[in-house]
């Protein structure tokens, strides 16, 4: 392509292209395990 | 010694621009891309991308000193006219927004990131409308190129129709075909096309006969 003579340089900002970019984010389900003897009890005033 | 001190630009928008390209697909069918139609024709890019320097180079693009990353022109009838060209007939026009680091010409823009906005086919060879894209048989490795095609020439090649294609390019992409409907065949032309396939038929039956009559 001829685009011509050359006129300035810059930065652009496209936040649209930032979001399209993302990966989707995928829902997961985390098991968590707590053993209840081993909490530790909240001190008595 | 003084530097000379270059025009900067910043805009918190993408730049619109536009652009010829050759649609491709992935091998497994699920994937849209582009490839370029001059210096980038041997590189496949997405919808949202980043260039690369097609030359091998490891500097970011657009170099100062290189004639990488991508391209487009300030008016959609700039890249009309390079359609014309019959190298680019089969050709693509793309919306696009360019973002990232940018060099303005006089008639575009070379930059480093791009989203295509829009993809605008014409016409298939036959001149009738296309209504969506065949497997043109060529491509680089694991991608498809594909050409605007009518459903009458697409024969038994791959297709993929524009639902399809818009689907694949994702949400904000819009594939639309800009070629007005062709004239409906008429009448007239018909009765004569079907006319001289008859005088054609009628001749052969007549060699046939007069085979038949030498043998017996």
């Amino acid at each position: 392509m001829q685009l011509g003579r050359k006129l300035s340089e810059g930065f652009a900002v496209d936040l649209e292209a930032d979001v399209l970019e993302q990966p989707p984010v995928e829902a997961r389900t985390v098991e968590v395990k707590v053993d209840l003897e081993q909490v530790e009890q909240p001190a008595r005033v | 010694m003084r530097w000379r001190t270059r025009h900067r630009e910043h805009s918190d928008q993408p730049l619109g621009g536009f652009k010829l390209a050759h649609p491709m697909l992935s091998a497994d069918g699920s994937r849209i891309g582009f490839s370029g139609v001059t210096v980038g024709r041997g590189h496949v890019y997405r919808v949202v991308d980043d260039a690369v320097c097609v030359q091998g180079g490891k500097h970011s693009c657009p170099s100062r000193w290189c004639d990488c990353g991508f391209y487009c022109f300030h008016d959609q009838g700039a890249a009309e006219d390079l359609a014309c060209d019959p190298e680019h007939r089969d050709a693509v026009l793309l919306q696009v927004a360019a973002s990232g680091r940018y060099r303005r010409y006089e008639r575009g823009l070379r930059y480093s990131r791009q989203r295509v906005k829009a993809v605008q086919i014409g016409r298939c060879r036959c001149g009738r409308p296309a209504t969506g894209f065949a497997d043109t048989g060529s491509g680089s490795v694991g991608w498809r190129r594909l050409v605007p095609s009518c459903v009458a020439c697409v024969g038994t090649r791959p297709r993929v129709d524009l639902t399809t294609f818009g689907g694949l390019a994702g949400a904000g992409v819009t594939v639309t075909c800009t070629a007005p409907p062709g004239e409906p065949e008429s009448p007239a032309g018909l009765v004569a096309l079907l006319s001289a396939e008859m005088s054609l038929l009628q001749a052969r039956l007549d060699d046939m006969q007069a085979r038949l009559e030498r043998l017996t």
